[in-house]
């Protein structure tokens, strides 16, 4: 995910033409009117977007290798308008539109509202300085062409459901007057500072996967078998590494709270005068707004560049 | 589960939020598995700063694990289908029948049926192999004949119920088992049944199709292991049960398809170790193996396991994990260096292997020589 963002296209060294050719031909964009340019300027765009500045050939060989390009080329034909990759599309996706529409939304109209949404954005019925923005054009091959139209519809989903919350949440405090209300913010728990630093220092060991499992679990409420799919693993392994991580942390913590001068009583007992100080509400706490909302960048940039 | 101290939901609830956010494609690239670890790891680092985000990933998950589909269509797990309603009810009629035949001589006083013993059972083995007339009706049935119907066949066929034929052949009996009144041998069918039908509602990567029991590729990539010997002798081979027609009094039946049920499962934790259950997934125990494990494919049938990792790392196990063997893929002079991303074997000779190269290999000799496609 380096460089998110450059969109100038990583130019190839001639060493990588057969190996261009095979990806072509296995595209079969020919079919779709793409030619063999226009294909290495989409991989071109695409190994700009994902490799960093000074990738080699082998990274570039090894990114492209794993794209989709035969839907890759199904897509950019889609874009540019090509009247049989569009036939062929509507055949294998639109009645899927609906059903994951109708899986993520669960009621009907709202389903068939989002898929219609996602349609026209498809199809490219907006315009930007005079060019037809089509959300095809994003798709960059990295996954199946109908995992990325579930992923796609999921984050308007979202979109759609942070917005909405939003408005429902002023409406409700203008029935109940308290949108004018002064501020009553929450008690502050004391804290101890070197109980934060120790846990923020215990966390900070953990890797990227040990985090996304305590988030999912500890925030939101996911179930082991959430996890578990979403990471490709048995529940049986989730359920055990949280346990491993929830003793492991308290161990590392109370071991940070000792290098910061407290005994190991006086640890333990941070740790649970904190637990009782706090009295969290997890649960409001997740419901509340982000102080970045996390699309507005992408929705600005209608064309679909979106980058991390 | 251990308690997770509350200061750490607190600071993980404070951590920094992300301002930028990644592509639907890498959303996707991830729910699906084609990250590469680098890409995978910064993906994963956002993903625990950012709720909207893994609320998109979790959406995206498809619905059920497309080889769990595929595979559970082919095995015809639609109860509510015409032909399984059918032949349901076949075997419902055979089974009243065969209550009433065996109320019919039990009346008569004859007790054979019911002493038969398992000694019984070998000898109706032996018998099947000879040529015997065909009853011609369900009286004229003579005592050896029923032994051998007590016997039954294992006959795992899904869809077909070759049991529920009811009419005589008019063959010799011995060739095709159980003629005439073979209700014993419905009801043991259906008892199999069951046990196929709770092993697939138990355990998602494990479904029952024509072929008996197969192991669904991907998610957690369990697998049953074959069972031991049933009491009567009769073996039930791993993944290869149906198309066996195997004498088992239906006590060794049920008892078989119990240590059916309770199978060691194969896993690969998330940190590419290898794993086995022998509770049902309660709880696992890490397999030593050979290498530095880190195993990204797992393939399992019977006592047969194989796994696979980086650079072309591939063991092969024949005895349940007990040992291995490393084993070096060569096709045309050229080794496979690539990291494995699956393993699959339709039977213990032949299996396919692919890299994250999109390369493919295929063995048809338990891995003596591979061609590469």
């Amino acid at each position: 995910m380096s460089n998110r963002g450059v969109q100038s296209g990583m130019a190839f060294q001639a060493g990588l033409e057969p190996f261009l050719k095979g990806l072509y031909q296995k595209s079969r964009g020919e079919e779709f009117g793409l030619t063999r340019e226009s294909f290495d300027r989409i991989l071109q765009e695409i190994a700009g977007k994902y490799l960093p500045a000074g990738a080699g050939q082998a990274d570039i060989e090894q990114l492209c290798a794993s794209l989709r390009v035969e839907e890759l080329a199904l897509a950019r034909a889609c874009a540019a308008g090509h009247e049989r990759a569009w036939e062929i599309f509507l055949t294998r996706y639109r009645a899927k539109l609906y059903d994951i529409a109708a899986r993520i939304v669960r009621e009907s109209a709202g389903a068939r509202e989002l898929a219609d949404s996602i349609y026209a954005d498809l199809y490219g019925t907006t315009t930007r300085e005079g060019q037809r923005v089509c959300k095809l054009a994003s798709y960059t091959g990295r996954g199946s062409l109908e995992g990325w139209l579930r992923t796609v519809i999921a984050q308007e989903y979202v979109n759609r459901y942070r917005r909405q919350r939003r408005l429902v949440s002023l409406d409700e405090e203008s029935e109940e007057g308290v949108q004018f209300a002064a501020a009553n913010p929450e008690p502050v728990a004391p804290v101890d500072s070197r109980v934060e630093a120790a846990t923020d220092e215990a966390l900070s060991e953990l890797s990227a996967e040990d985090k996304f499992v305590l988030v999912s679990y500890y925030l939101d409420s996911r179930t082991l078998a959430e996890i578990a799919r979403l990471l490709h693993v048995h529940e049986s392994t989730i359920s055990r590494k949280l346990d491993k991580l929830a003793k492991s942390l308290r161990k590392r913590i109370l071991a940070g709270l000792g290098k910061r001068g407290l005994s190991r009583r006086q640890a333990e007992e941070a740790l649970e005068v904190d637990v009782r100080d706090l009295g969290l509400n997890i649960r409001g706490r997740l419901v509340q707004e982000t102080a970045h909302p996390p699309f507005s960048k992408k929705k600005a940039e209608a064309a679909g560049d979106r980058s991390v | 589960m251990a308690e997770l101290p509350k200061i750490v939901v607190q600071r993980l609830q404070s951590t920094a939020k992300a301002e930028v956010h990644p592509d639907p494609d890498l959303i996707n690239a991830f729910v699906e598995r084609s990250l590469n670890p680098r890409d995978r790891d910064q993906l994963l680092e956002h993903l625990t700063q950012c709720p909207d985000c893994r609320e998109i990933a979790a959406l995206s998950l498809p619905e059920l694990d497309a080889a769990t589909t595929v595979v559970a269509v082919k095995a015809g797990s639609g109860w509510l289908r015409w032909p399984v309603l059918r032949w349901s009810a076949v075997a419902a009629c055979a089974v009243i029948v065969g209550t009433a035949v065996t109320l019919h001589y039990q009346s008569r006083g004859d007790r054979q049926v019911a002493q038969l013993s398992d000694s019984a059972v070998s000898s109706a083995v032996e018998q099947k192999k000879e040529p015997s007339p065909a009853p011609t009706s369900i009286d004229q049935q003579d005592a050896a004949s029923k032994q051998e119907e007590v016997a039954g066949r294992v006959e795992n066929s899904g869809q077909r119920n070759e049991i529920a034929s009811l009419p005589a052949p008019s063959a010799p009996a011995a060739q095709t088992a159980a003629p005439a009144s073979i209700m014993p041998g419905a009801a043991d069918a259906m008892q199999e049944r069951r046990a196929k039908s709770a092993l697939k509602t138990s355990n998602e990567a494990v479904v029952a199709d024509d072929n008996g029991l197969a192991v669904v590729p991907g998610r957690a990539k369990d697998a049953l292991q074959q069972s031991p010997a049933s009491p009567n002798g009769a073996t039930v081979a791993g993944g290869m049960l149906a198309k066996q027609k195997v004498a088992m009094s239906p006590s060794a039946r049920v008892s078989a398809f119990a240590g059916l049920v309770s199978m060691p499962r194969w896993t690969l934790s998330s940190d590419g170790t290898l794993q086995r259950s022998s509770d049902s997934g309660r709880s696992w125990q890490t397999i030593s193996t050979p290498g530095q494990g880190n195993f990204r494919a797992l393939a399992a049938s019977g006592p047969e396991i194989w796994v696979g990792g980086a650079k072309g790392a591939l063991y092969h196990s024949s005895d349940a994990g007990t040992h291995w063997v490393p084993v070096q893929p060569v096709a045309s002079g050229q080794a496979l260096t690539a990291d494995i991303a699956s393993i699959e074997f339709t039977d213990p000779q032949h299996g396919t292997l692919t890299t994250t190269e999109h390369e493919t290999w295929v063995t048809a000799d338990s891995g003596q020589t591979w061609e590469k496609k």
